[in-house]
């Protein structure tokens, strides 16, 4: 065997760790080869030394200091057991309860995975349940404050249907308005909701223009200072839209209507000036889609003095309606999205509507136009579009509305 | 030392009856296994720690730890390899703090290298008689050595060359094959022998 095999086998050798064969080999090397000889006494040598000097006789503080402790050890234990002895309990059947207890209790959180969260929604139910109304109310005012101040709004409005005793039930609008009785604040609201509702058809606000005439007119004109107040304290007209809607849908055509009119002395009507706050309130209805799909339903079945309400407001109506037009001609989409501009430009410097568009990036074919247009350009806007190639109308309606948010979305395809 | 534990032996009873008792509720044969072991377990600390203040703590540790201990001792193993695997840990634990120590001291421009090595105190030797001076001269040389090898060898050569435990044992105290008890012990050895080179303890 190699002398350098031989010495690391020698290690495994002084313990009798080798296979018979490798014993002979290495016994052999260490006889024939004195290299490996002198490392396997070395190796002895060592042992012995480790087996002889390690050894050392432990100090006699070591006994004392380990039974004193072992002593505290068992009275602590001892103490323990006696106070739950004198319980009737014994320390064994308590550590076997606390680990029952603990197993159970993990088992639990194991197999009902969302334990946690429903013990924290059971809490949260009870304290909901033993919270007081008003302290509910805050909480839901400040969450949602628009929705709470719409449910607020409804309650009065309903009440002030079901119980409004200066108000008149007529069959028809055109019937006696000009005797109807002065209306109770809830009854205004009412028709402040009439008013602002935005989408009342063109041809039903002339229709309604001849047959209550300038007189009426002028009369109802008179409701405008408070219905201008009450739309500037009251932003959620979602809400109040609903109050007639709902009071209407008891009689249909024929049904009774309430109808509220202006006291004698009207105020001379207000030239229009759109208040910031009522600005803001269309905009806010533009852009939400759903409300869009409120407002079509709402839309559906509008009620006389809806109608006339707001076929009365100066109020601009702001429509959203979006157009989809897919073209195979990259010029003509720029080419709209200039014409677009421009009209935004114009708008601008008049100090009306606005203007935003998305750019076409190079990996991108689709262009999305927002313009902020009165009606009358509109049409002109759509004409372009039709050029252009197959436009759809995916929602809204430009029809009857003052102004129109005009979404376009273009969509190139080469 | 080998009649004597030959004779010790042959007097008290063995390891796996005084565990029986102990666990029967006789208390006394905890001082037996403590008799048995605690010059064993005391000089594996201060060969591990190189420090007689900190063995005797630790050792301390290690049997107060089998007194709590030994009620849930099954008896799979023997003993001894349980009680020398409580005491390598708690080696090795000590020695883990103390580097922590010694790190954060680094740390806190408080350089004290003291906890980072094993450090061997030699004892004092001026009233000992000659023969005892020399022996404890010889102790302190091979101290010295193994306080030079690296933790993994320095435990291994323990177990192997002052614990007497075999293969097997040694590779169930230090959770390691075999083969590879065989293969370190040749290395440790090889290091121990250049780490004492000519001396002559």
């Amino acid at each position: 065997m190699d002398s350098f095999f031989a010495i690391e086998r020698l290690s495994a050798f002084l313990d009798e760790e080798l296979p018979p064969a490798e014993m002979t080999a290495v016994r052999t090397a260490i006889a024939e080869n004195p290299e490996v000889r002198e490392a396997y006494e070395a190796l002895k040598r060592n042992r012995q030394w480790i087996a002889e000097h390690v050894d050392t006789a432990p100090p006699d503080t070591l006994r004392e200091r380990v039974f004193a402790e072992l002593s505290a050890l068992e009275s602590v234990k001892e103490n323990q057991e006696s106070f739950w002895s004198s319980l009737g309990i014994s320390w064994s059947t308590l550590r076997i309860g606390f680990a029952t207890a603990s197993v159970a209790l993990l088992a639990y959180i194991i197999i009902v995975p969302d334990a946690t969260l429903l013990l924290y929604q059971a809490e949260q139910s009870a304290e909901f349940a033993r919270a007081p109304a008003p302290e509910a109310d805050a909480y839901e005012l400040a969450e949602e404050p628009q929705r709470a101040t719409e449910s607020a709004e409804m309650a009065q409005l309903d009440r002030g249907v079901a119980e409004a005793p200066e108000s008149e039930v007529l069959p028809s609008p055109s019937a006696e308005i000009a005797k109807a009785p002065k209306p109770g604040p809830a009854a205004q609201n009412q028709q402040l909701a009439s008013a602002l509702d935005p989408a009342p058809s063109e041809g039903i606000a002339n229709t309604l223009d001849a047959e209550v005439g300038s007189g009426s007119a002028q009369s109802l004109s008179g409701i405008e200072p408070q219905a201008t107040a009450a739309r500037t304290a009251a932003p959620a007209t979602r809400g109040a839209k609903r109050g007639p809607i709902n009071g209407a849908s008891n009689g249909g055509s024929g049904s009774p209507t309430v109808i509220s009119v202006a006291s004698d002395e009207a105020p001379p009507p207000l030239p229009f000036e759109e208040p910031p706050e009522s600005k803001s309130m269309a905009q806010g209805f533009a852009g939400d889609e759903d409300s869009t799909g409120a407002m079509a339903t709402s839309r559906a079945a509008p009620s006389v003095s809806e109608r006339v309400s707001a076929s009365r407001q100066a109020m601009p109506i702001l429509n959203v309606v979006t157009y989809r037009v897919y073209t195979t001609d990259m010029n003509a989409v720029l080419q709209l999205r200039d014409t677009v501009e421009s009209v935004g430009a114009q708008l601008r410097s008049i100090g009306g509507g606005s203007f935003t568009s998305r750019t076409l990036s190079s990996d991108d074919n689709y262009v999305r136009i927002q313009a902020h247009l009165p009606t009358n350009r509109v049409q002109t806007v759509l004409d372009q579009l039709e050029s252009l190639g197959a436009t759809t109308r995916v929602s809204g309606d430009y029809e009857g509305a003052e102004e129109v948010q005009l979404r376009i979305e273009l969509y190139y395809q080469p | 030392m080998f009649f004597s534990v030959l004779l010790a032996a042959f007097r008290s009873p063995p390891d796996a009856e005084l565990v029986r008792r102990f666990k029967s509720g006789d208390t006394q044969a905890f001082g037996l296994l403590y008799d048995r072991y605690e010059r064993r377990i005391y000089s594996q600390c201060i060969a591990m720690l190189g420090n007689a203040e900190t063995a005797e703590e630790i050792a301390q540790e290690v049997f107060v730890a089998a007194y709590k201990g030994l009620a849930k001792f099954r008896g799979d193993a023997r003993f001894s390899t349980w009680l020398m695997t409580i005491t390598i840990n708690r080696c090795k634990n000590r020695r883990l703090k103390a580097h922590r120590r010694s790190e954060q001291r680094h740390e806190s421009i408080d350089p004290s290298p003291d906890d980072e090595k094993p450090t061997f105190q030699p004892v004092s030797t001026l009233d000992a008689p000659d023969a005892a001076t020399h022996r404890r001269q010889a102790a302190e040389q091979v101290r010295a050595a193994l306080v030079k090898l690296s933790e993994e060898h320095r435990e291994i050569i323990l177990l192997r060359d002052f614990q007497d435990l075999d293969y097997p044992e040694i590779g169930e105290i230090l959770g390691i094959a075999r083969g590879t008890v065989k293969s370190r012990l040749s290395r440790a050895r090889a290091e121990l022998r250049r780490a004492l080179g000519n001396q002559k303890p």
